[in-house]
C-alpha cells in the first residue's frame, strides 16, 4: 500500500512538471500567431485608404493622367471595394530592382490593372500630398519621350526650353496627320503618373514640338483639329537628341515585385514535395528491392549474383530517399 | 573475355561512327559560319533601320543573300544534328538485333562467352557511342551559339539592340563551383537515363524477338513502336505533370533554403544523386531481364 502511494505521488508530480513545461513553452509557440499583420482598408465613402497605422486621403489629379509605374509593389489583390471590377492596391518602389518589400512610401495607387484606364484612385499622405500637388501643378520631376509601351529619358532643360520659348512656324495641322509621333510625357516624383504634354512630331527630316493644349484631348491623346497651329521647329542639337531618344526607347516592363499573399511555408512546400514524390522516393525502391530479392531467392532463375547489384542499389535509393527527405524537411525548421 | 569483346564491339561500329561524327562537326563548322553571317545580316539591318537611313541596293542584296544561305545553313544543321542522334541510336540498336537474332547470332552464341557478358559488351559499346553522340551534338550546338555571339559581337551597335550578355552568359560558370558540380551531376543523370532508356530498347527486342519466331523483324519494330510511344507516353504526361507540381513545391521550399546557400545546394546534390542512382537501378534490372531472356533462348539455326 505504502508502495503504491509512492508510486502514485511520483506519477502526480512527473505530470505536474510536464504540464509546467508544455505550459510554459506552448505559448512561445504561439507567439507569432497572436501577431496580426495589417490590411488595407477603404472607407466606405473612398476617401480614405489605410494601412495599419497609416492612412491616406484620396487626392486628386487631372484628367489626362497616364498611369505608367515603373515598379510597383502590390498589395491585396483581392481587396473588396465598391468598384465593380478587380482593384489591387499598390504603391511605387524606389529600388526598381529591389525583390524584397521597400518600406511604404506616401503614396498608393488603387487600380484595376496595370493601364492609363486602369487607375482609379491616388491617395497619399500628408506628405506625399506635395508630390501629387506638384504633379498638378505641372512641375514634373522627370520627361520622356514615348507612348504607352515604350518610352526614354529626355534632359528636362530641354523640355522645359521647349515649353518655355514662343513657337515660331505655323502650319496646318492636315499636314500632320500621316507625320511619326511620339508624346513628351512630364513625370511626377514617384515615377508613376505620367501626363503628355506635347507632342513631336517628325516631319520632312525635321522635328516640330507642338504644346499639348494644340493637338491632345483630354485624356492626353493626339487629337488634331482643322486649321492651323503654331509649333516649335527644334534645332539640330535638339533634334539629334530627340533622334537619340528615339532610338533608345525601351519598352516598359512593368515589375511587380510583391504580393499581399503570404509565401508557402517551406516546410510545407518540402513536405508537399515529399509526398508527390514518394511513390518513385520510396514506394518504387521498396518494390524494385522485393524484385531483387525475390529473384536472388528463386531457384529456377540463373544467375543469382547479378540480383545483388539490384537488392544493393535499391537499398542505397531508399535509404537516400530517407536522407534527402529529412535533409529537405529538418533545416525549414530552423529558418 | 569482357574486355576483349567490348573491344571488338567498339572497334565494329567505330569507322562508321568515326566518318559520321567528323562529317557532323565539319557541317556544323560549315553551317555556324553561315548562321554567323545571317544574324550579322539581321543585326546589321536592324541597326540601319535603327539609325532611320535607307541601305542601298547593293546592301539590300548582300543582306538577302547571306539570310538565306544562313536559313538554309539552319535548317542543314537541325537536320544533320537529327539524322546523327538518330542514325546511332538506330545503328547500335540494329547491330544488337543482327547480332544476337540473326544468322550471326548463331556464331554468336557459339562463342565461349557467356550469354551476359556478350550483352554488357554490346550494351556498353552502345551506350559509350550514343554518348560520345551527344557530346558531338552539343560540340555542334555550342559552335552554332558561339558563332551568333561572334557575329552580334562583330556588328557595331548591335549588343544595343540583342541579349548578348545573356547568350554569353550560357558559357560562364553557373553560381561558381556549386553551380559546376551540380551542372555535372546532371549531365550524369543525363547519361542514367539514357542508359535505362537503351536497356529498355534492347529488353523489348529481345522480348519481340524471342516471342516471335515468325516476322522478327515487323515484330522488334511494332514492339519498339508500341513501348515507345503508346505505354511510355502516358507515363511520361502523367510523370512530367508530376514532376512540374513537385518541382513547383520544392523550388518554394529552396528558395527559404538559399539563406543558408551550402544547405540548399547539398539538397540539390542529393536530389540529383537519387536520381542517377535511380535510373541506373531501372537500367540494371531490364539488362537483368534481358539476359536472363538471352540465356533461355535456343541457339537453333
Amino acid at each position: 500500500m505504502e508502495i503504491k502511494m509512492k508510486n502514485i505521488k511520483k506519477i502526480s508530480a512527473l505530470l505536474l512538471c510536464l504540464m509546467l513545461v508544455f505550459g510554459s513553452v506552448l505559448p512561445v509557440c504561439a507567439a507569432d500567431q497572436t501577431e496580426e499583420k495589417p490590411t488595407w482598408a477603404l472607407s466606405e465613402d473612398q476617401s480614405t485608404l489605410s494601412y495599419g497605422a497609416t492612412v491616406y486621403q484620396r487626392v486628386e489629379i487631372p484628367s489626362g493622367v497616364w498611369f505608367r509605374p515603373y515598379s510597383l509593389y502590390t498589395f491585396n489583390r483581392n481587396m473588396d471595394t465598391p468598384f465593380d471590377e478587380y482593384t489591387e492596391v499598390a504603391h511605387p518602389i524606389a529600388d526598381q530592382s529591389a525583390e524584397q518589400p521597400a518600406p511604404l512610401t506616401d503614396v498608393a495607387f488603387l487600380y484595376g490593372s496595370v493601364s492609363a484606364e486602369g487607375l482609379y484612385a491616388v491617395y497619399a499622405t500628408d506628405s506625399g500630398k506635395s508630390i501629387i500637388n506638384d504633379f498638378n501643378a505641372g512641375k514634373y520631376a522627370q520627361y520622356e519621350l514615348g507612348s504607352h509601351y515604350s518610352s526614354s529619358v529626355l534632359d528636362p532643360q530641354t523640355v522645359t526650353r521647349w515649353r518655355n520659348t514662343e513657337p515660331n512656324v505655323t502650319i496646318f495641322a492636315e499636314q500632320l496627320s500621316d507625320a511619326a509621333y511620339h508624346y513628351v510625357l512630364g513625370y511626377d516624383a514617384t515615377l508613376s503618373l505620367a501626363k503628355p504634354i506635347g507632342v513631336i512630331f517628325a516631319y520632312s527630316d525635321q522635328y516640330l514640338y507642338v504644346q499639348g493644349e494644340q493637338c491632345l484631348d483630354i485624356d492626353g491623346y493626339l487629337s488634331l483639329r482643322p486649321g492651323t497651329m503654331t509649333v516649335h521647329l527644334l534645332d539640330e542639337a535638339d533634334a539629334a537628341q530627340v533622334k537619340a531618344a528615339i532610338s533608345d526607347m525601351e519598352y516598359h516592363d512593368y515589375v511587380d515585385v510583391g504580393e499581399q499573399s503570404e509565401p508557402l511555408d517551406p516546410t510545407i512546400s518540402m513536405i508537399v514535395f515529399l509526398l508527390i514524390a514518394s511513390p518513385v522516393m520510396f514506394l518504387l525502391p521498396a518494390l524494385l528491392l522485393a524484385l531483387g530479392i525475390v529473384m536472388r531467392c528463386l531457384k529456377q532463375i540463373p544467375g543469382k549474383k547479378r540480383w545483388n547489384t539490384v537488392i544493393i542499389l535499391s537499398s542505397v535509393w531508399l535509404i537516400g530517399s530517407g536522407i534527402t527527405a529529412l535533409l529537405l524537411i529538418i533545416p525549414t525548421f530552423f529558418l | 573475355m569482357f574486355k576483349k569483346c567490348l573491344k571488338y564491339d567498339l572497334k565494329a561500329f567505330a569507322k562508321i561512327w568515326l566518318i559520321a561524327a567528323a562529317v557532323m562537326l565539319v557541317l556544323s563548322v560549315v553551317c555556324s559560319i553561315g548562321l554567323g553571317s545571317f544574324i550579322n545580316a539581321t543585326a546589321s539591318m536592324a541597326v540601319i533601320e535603327g539609325q532611320g537611313s535607307e541601305p542601298d541596293s547593293l546592301q539590300i542584296m548582300s543582306l538577302v543573300a547571306r539570310m538565306c544561305i544562313g536559313m538554309l545553313c539552319y535548317i542543314v544543321l537541325i537536320y544533320s544534328l537529327v539524322i546523327f542522334l538518330g542514325g546511332t541510336s538506330i545503328m547500335v540498336l540494329i547491330r544488337y538485333y543482327t547480332k544476337f537474332f540473326t544468322d550471326q547470332g548463331y556464331l554468336t552464341f557459339t562463342l565461349p562467352v557467356r550469354r551476359s557478358t556478350q550483352f554488357w559488351s554490346k550494351a556498353i559499346a552502345g551506350f559509350v557511342y550514343t554518348a560520345a553522340s551527344g557530346v558531338v551534338a552539343l560540340i555542334s550546338i555550342l559552335m552554332a551559339i558561339g558563332s551568333v555571339i561572334i557575329a552580334l559581337v562583330m556588328t557595331p551597335n548591335a549588343a544595343e539592340s540583342f541579349p548578348i550578355e545573356e547568350l554569353t552568359s550560357i558559357f560562364t560558370p553557373v553560381n561558381g563551383v556549386c553551380g559546376v558540380i551540380a551542372l555535372l551531376l546532371a549531365i550524369l543523370l543525363i547519361a542514367a537515363i539514357v542508359f535505362a532508356s537503351m536497356m529498355m530498347n534492347y529488353l523489348v527486342i529481345t522480348l519481340a524477338a524471342t516471342m516471335f519466331r515468325k516476322l522478327k523483324i515487323l515484330s522488334v519494330i511494332v514492339s519498339y513502336y508500341v513501348v515507345n510511344n503508346i505505354i511510355a507516353v502516358p507515363i511520361i504526361y502523367v510523370g512530367t505533370y508530376g514532376l512540374m507540381f513537385a518541382l513547383m513545391f520544392l523550388a518554394m521550399g529552396l528558395e527559404t533554403m538559399f539563406a543558408v546557400p551550402v544547405l540548399a545546394w547539398l539538397c540539390i546534390y542529393a536530389l540529383l544523386l537519387l536520381g542517377i542512382v535511380a535510373a541506373v537501378t531501372v537500367g540494371i534490372i531490364l539488362a537483368n531481364f534481358t539476359v536472363l531472356r538471352l540465356e533461355r533462348k535456343l541457339n537453333l539455326a
